[in-house]
């Protein structure tokens, strides 16, 4: 036991030094990174660091100049949009949507709106970045025969935030099918495939804080999947890197600390406890993480990132990566991911609890414009005695 | 069978008066459904015979293939002769000149998109499809675009030493070929970072 209080209390130290980094940022409250062609976020990035600081220090003093700049950027269609003068989308309303619903006393009117924003971006059972009616298309000059159905599909990353924003009225009905829709969306590899975000372990992160948000616990397979992938993917120094990078990425650490911690019931395991120790050991002089090229941007027209062949870095138009400056976004999830695994080695979280209700599968639905054909196949006999080389060397 | 039957996208090929569908028909002919279930078959048989750990997610994901995956034959860009819709993606779609290859190659091909509708990344499909039909179909990643996807997706079930183009499973089991880098990031850090 005094090794783990010992260990809470490098812990807290951290996170202590961490969040002070943080505010030294935005002494108004206001935090800004992501230059691209719409400027550098400060609506987006504000509603995103003050959503994850209100969970690890709800007194922090930048709370409340957050929120108050954070109403007074609502635009007429209930929206939040990623700087001033960008049109509303989805995933920054979710983040305002969080931070906002811890006013005292609430603003409702804001809430009701921004509630409606939100359903009017739900497509089947996910949630669309932008409508095709936001105002993007004129905002960005897009001629009219330029696609912008990338940005106007749904996309898990964006569902994943919404879910994890908690509740929204007359959404009882459709929240179990749309949770079942993002564990669907697991891949045999363990993740679930972003659009926006570089990291492999945000969508994965989130879909488990949505899940926890409303108490439910995902199936045996969806966990087992994610720890594999936890697993396998974690660098020899317990950190996880970005791409092909073969050093430590903060904020990938960060994510895939908080799907551990989601997942205990064994975070005292040794693989666990190394991303831990492998992201307190990335922490700066300054108590701020490094930030990476962890976001991309598609071009508007791309809807499967992983048609891209070329992406650029820094130029922050369509189809680059563009850094987390300052390492905003790294420090927050970093603060927020060590905060949790603090509370788990004090034993006072304890991650997807066993007893709540399962997600239920969806329902195999019948799929439009697919026929089932039989192949025509010659006798298995002279199939299986063709020369084929062999799987393993 | 090893394959009962597969799942074809079928188009609309006769319009009713009222504008809905009163004709569908596959995207895919016998011919290459025959061809698309000999491929699965050889796969399995792959698979069952695989000596690499783990990977059970991978390993299952294409033995379900045929339930799992919806075909579609049709055209695609200029020298492209095969697509999965998405990472993790349930959609194949095979191009006229796929078919047109050996059945060593279009096994590889299908193999190939099979990685990525498992969740896998481009590093992921040609580690594995060099790995396992070395010789055999498989075509080695000679694009620069290939290296510069590696780059900055890396792999969801293998790890790549960028700097000796090493392979190696996340299970750490090693892979055979080799993808050395034509054009390494400076100081081996990644330049992304």
């Amino acid at each position: 036991m005094a090794g783990s209080k010992a260990k809470i209390a490098v812990l807290r130290a951290a996170i202590d030094r961490g969040v002070q980094r943080l505010e030294a940022l935005a002494p108004d409250g206001r935090w800004s990174t992501f230059r691209t062609l719409a400027g550098t976020s400060d609506v987006w990035v504000t509603a995103f660091v003050a959503a994850h600081l209100q969970t690890i220090r709800p007194r922090s003093s930048r709370l409340r100049p957050a929120r108050s700049f954070l109403l007074g950027q609502q635009q007429h269609d209930g929206g939040w949009g990623f700087g001033h003068g960008v049109p509303s989308d989805a995933d920054s309303t979710a983040w305002c949507l969080s931070i906002l619903r811890t006013l005292r006393p609430a603003p409702r009117s804001a809430l009701i709106r921004a509630e409606a924003f939100l359903r009017t971006h739900q497509r089947g059972l996910g949630f669309q970045t932008y409508r095709a009616d936001s105002g993007i298309r004129e905002y960005m000059r897009a001629p009219k025969e330029l696609s912008i159905e990338g940005w106007t599909s749904t996309h898990p990353d964006v569902t994943a935030a919404v879910l994890a924003a908690g509740p929204i009225r007359t959404w009882d009905a459709r929240l179990d099918s749309m949770q079942s829709a993002l564990i669907a969306s697991q891949t045999a590899a363990g993740l679930i495939d972003t659009y926006w975000w570089r990291s492999p372990f945000y969508a994965l992160a989130l879909t488990l804080r949505a899940l926890r948000v409303h108490r439910r616990r995902p199936p045996r397979v969806f966990i087992a999947r994610a720890r594999e992938v936890l697993d396998g993917k974690q660098l020899p120094e317990g950190g996880y890197g970005l791409g092909a990078n073969l050093e430590i990425d903060a904020f990938s650490t960060a994510l895939a600390l908080e799907a551990y911690s989601h997942l205990a019931q064994d975070t005292r395991r040794t693989a666990v406890l190394r991303v831990a120790d492998a992201l307190l050991a990335a922490q700066r002089p300054d108590g701020g993480w490094e930030g990476a090229f962890v976001l991309r941007i598609p071009a508007p027209s791309v809807v499967n990132p992983k048609s891209v062949h070329k992406w650029s870095a820094g130029t922050g138009g369509g189809n680059a990566f563009v850094k987390d400056k300052d390492g905003i976004f790294a420090t927050v999830v970093a603060c927020g991911a060590l905060d949790l695994h603090r509370r788990v080695l004090e034993g006072t979280y304890s991650g997807l609890e066993r007893t709540w209700a399962a997600v239920k599968p969806i329902p195999n639905r019948q799929e439009e414009n697919v026929a089932v054909l039989a192949p025509r196949l010659p006798p298995v006999s002279e199939r299986c005695n063709a020369p084929t080389s062999t799987l393993s060397r | 069978m090893c394959v009962a039957t597969i799942r074809v996208r079928t188009t609309c090929t006769q319009t009713a008066w009222h504008g809905g569908c009163e004709q569908f028909t596959a995207t895919c002919s016998q011919t290459q459904v025959n061809q698309i279930a000999a491929a699965l078959c050889a796969i399995i048989r792959k698979v069952d015979g695989c000596t690499l750990s783990a990977l059970q997610g991978l390993k299952s994901s294409l033995r379900r293939a045929s339930q799992d995956v919806v075909w579609k034959c049709g055209t695609l860009g200029p020298g492209v002769l095969a697509q999965t819709d998405s990472i993790g993606g349930s959609e194949i779609t095979l191009a006229p000149s796929a078919f047109g290859s050996t059945s060593a190659r279009f096994e590889a091909i299908v193999f190939h998109e099979l990685v990525h509708h498992a969740g896998g990344t481009e590093l992921d499909a040609e580690a594995f499809e060099n790995h396992c039909y070395a010789g055999a179909g498989a075509t080695g990643p000679t694009d620069p675009g290939d290296f510069d996807s590696f780059r900055a997706d890396g792999g969801n079930f293998v790890s790549w030493n960028q700097s000796s183009g090493a392979l190696a499973t996340t299970a750490g089991d090693a892979l055979s070929p080799n993808f050395i880098d034509p054009t390494p990031p400076a100081g081996g850090g990644g330049g992304w970072i």
